[in-house]
């Protein structure tokens, strides 16, 4: 779980954002609209930043994409963070809703965003060497082989 | 709880507040501007000295508003501490002894070696560690199975139990500025001339009389010169001993002295010397430009260039001598160089990872399409299950990107060796460069007036004779400090 994924069209907090995210050694990956979701492999990704102002794409769909029952039940539970900067819009009442596991408020300080990123992604307990080079190949390697294995049973399907 | 500290700038004030105990380390301007250069003086100056985020400063020097991460904690390698059991005489205790006595009778850098002889083995195992902004190191892990390999060389071996580097055969042995040692079969020579070419051997050199003007030698070993080295361009990756001196007396404009390791000689005249460990004077050094990485000993210094990283011994330092101390000052030629295919490979990694991350996704996108093909197919018989062609298809898809994301694994398999291959490279480098050592000019006779000493933050003209004195440079502030010998 690499990637922290960001959904939102306003430059300055995508940049504040990833440049944080970049120092803890994540990868920001930011999405435009819902149809790049497919480019996504769920299980790398660590945190939910979404605007939900902006019409991009519902916060319903969104959470339903990557938390649905089914999902979550085979992997973990991504957490939720929900970005807004008028309390009082008819769309983030409506989001509040939605199951979330954190608000932030626009504009904020890289401080209280780390403090967000904090919790969320439990620093305290991070290990360094999933940084490591040797240990991003090892995981595409385990990757290959779990896919070998996947391939041997979809073979066996097929010629059954 | 965040950490703050506010730093005063010429025109503005910079707050600093260290994150995550310090290994994330946010700037922000909070009033005024200031240019990269004197933001960067002023984050080291307060001890963040590793992991700057370069890109960062820039922003700030833009008038970038709000914090910013201006350092962050890396993870480093520590190469362990090799062990050059054929330089075991070179010790401290020799060394102070040698000083002490003034005789280098005993000094021999020309390294015999037998067959299956050890050369190297690690008295501390490698690891990892975290370097944080402020230079703390957190240890990470163990590298203990780190292939020891890396350090070996041309005609050497890597014993069964994989912990020494052994001799493949009978000749001279050394190692190079970054750690890799090798072993080379001696070749004797009457002497060497312009009329011989470029030497090129792949061996040690000895040679019986001299290295005449003109000659052009460069070998990946030892050279031995009973006589002398006169006017000619010589590169030797190990060691160089010439008996009685090293003389540029019609002053070639292609006259160079290069040694990877160390150089032992009587005197030095009219020549560019360069040496990545010590340099060995009996007499003196006159009218040359001499570098050492570590130190030189040479009983008188007179109208000569000399940068030296670590300690200089001398008696007599005369006639307008130049004198650059500190390891900033010697650099080893070849290291751009290194630092650059470094960089190249860095990048190469960084690719060779996308493109793994790029295979990953079509991979799982394609199995994504076939399970939903599969769970549309689920409701009808088996047979038409295994006899639909859109199936089929997709099974021949994931296994031939099965086996291009395989052979992705492979080459950045290759990359990445070939990089920490670099990496221990340069970190050996590093470490033998920057040693705990504090620099120092020892000078037991004296320093004439017109010679100059130059630190990183200070230029020290001497206007009257100074005797008996050590001139240590302090890394800290990049001054000199004079104190008199004890």
């Amino acid at each position: 779980m690499r990637h922290i994924l960001i959904i939102d069209r306003d430059s300055t907090t995508l940049n504040d954002i990833s440049r944080l995210v970049t120092a803890l050694n994540f990868e920001p990956v930011v999405l435009f609209n819902l149809n790049s979701q497919n480019n996504i492999i769920r299980d790398e990704i660590a945190v939910i930043f979404m605007d939900i102002e902006t019409r991009i794409s519902s916060p319903k769909d969104v959470i339903n994409y990557f938390n649905s029952a089914s999902k979550v039940k085979n992997g973990h539970r991504i957490p939720v963070v929900f970005m807004y900067s008028n309390v009082d819009s008819k769309l983030v009442k409506e989001a509040r809703e939605l199951p979330h596991d954190a608000e932030l408020k626009k504009p904020f300080t890289l401080e209280k965003l780390f403090e967000l990123l904090e919790k969320q992604l439990d620093l305290g307990s991070i290990e360094y060497e999933q940084f490591t080079n040797e240990y991003r190949l090892k995981e595409m390697k385990d990757y290959a082989e779990t896919m070998e294995n996947w391939l041997e049973k979809f073979g066996s399907i097929l010629e059954s | 709880m965040a950490k703050k500290k506010r730093l005063l700038l010429n025109n503005g004030l910079l707050e600093v507040t260290e994150l995550w105990g310090g290994r994330v380390v946010m700037g922000e301007i909070r009033y005024g501007s200031a240019k990269k250069t004197e933001i960067k003086t002023s984050i080291r100056n307060n001890g963040y000295r590793y992991g700057i985020l370069e890109s960062s400063l820039d922003m700030l020097e833009a008038g970038h508003k709000g914090q910013i991460p201006i350092a962050k904690a890396e993870l480093d390698e520590d190469p362990g501490k090799p062990w050059f059991h054929f330089e075991d005489a070179l010790n401290d205790s020799n060394f102070n002894t040698w000083i002490e006595q003034g005789s280098f009778d005993s000094i021999d850098f020309t390294y015999p070696v037998k067959k299956d002889e050890r050369l190297m083995s690690l008295s501390q195992r490698p690891y990892r560690f975290l370097r944080f902004p402020n230079g703390e190191q957190e240890f990470i892990s163990d590298l203990a199975d780190r292939d020891i390999s890396i350090y070996a060389g041309e005609n050497t071996f890597v014993n069964e139990q994989g912990s020494a580097v052994h001799s493949l055969i009978d000749g001279h042995a050394h190692r190079s500025i970054y750690g890799t040692v090798a072993v080379y079969p001696l070749r004797k020579v009457k002497n060497i001339g312009k009329m011989h070419g470029r030497v090129e051997f792949e061996n040690t050199l000895e040679v019986e009389q001299d290295v005449r003007s003109g000659s052009r030698i460069s070998i990946p070993s030892n050279l031995i010169v009973h006589g002398v080295i006169r006017s000619s361009y010589v590169y030797v990756a190990g060691n160089i001993t010439a008996e009685f001196g090293l003389e540029n007396m019609q002053k070639l404009e292609h006259s160079r002295i290069y040694s990877g390791q160390s150089i032992l000689t009587n005197s030095i005249k009219h020549y560019p010397v360069w040496a990545g460990m010590f340099i060995m004077v009996r007499q003196s050094i006159d009218h040359s430009t001499v570098q050492a990485i570590n130190s030189i000993v040479a009983p008188v210094v007179n109208g000569s260039e000399i940068r030296v990283g670590t300690k200089l011994y001398s008696r007599n330092i005369e006639n307008r001598s130049q004198i650059y101390l500190g390891p900033d000052y010697v650099v080893d030629p070849n290291l751009k160089n290194i630092k650059n295919f470094h960089r190249q490979h860095e990048k190469k990694l960084f690719d060779a990872f996308m493109r793994l991350d790029e295979k990953q996704l079509e991979v799982e996108f394609t199995k994504k399409k076939a399970l939903s093909h599969l769970a549309k197919l689920n409701k009808l018989s088996k047979s038409s299950i295994s006899s639909d062609v859109l199936l089929s298809r997709f099974f021949v898809n994931i296994e031939e990107d099965l086996q291009k994301f395989r052979r992705e694994i492979d080459k950045c398999q290759e990359t990445l060796l070939v990089f920490q291959e670099e990496l221990r490279q340069l970190n050996f480098y590093e470490s033998h460069t920057r040693t705990n050592k504090k620099p120092e000019i020892i000078v037991v006779g004296k320093i004439t007036p017109g010679c100059t000493i130059h630190a990183p933050h200070q230029t020290l003209r001497i206007r009257e004779t100074m005797e008996h004195v050590s001139i240590s440079l302090n890394q800290a502030s990049g001054t000199l400090d004079i104190s008199p010998l004890s």
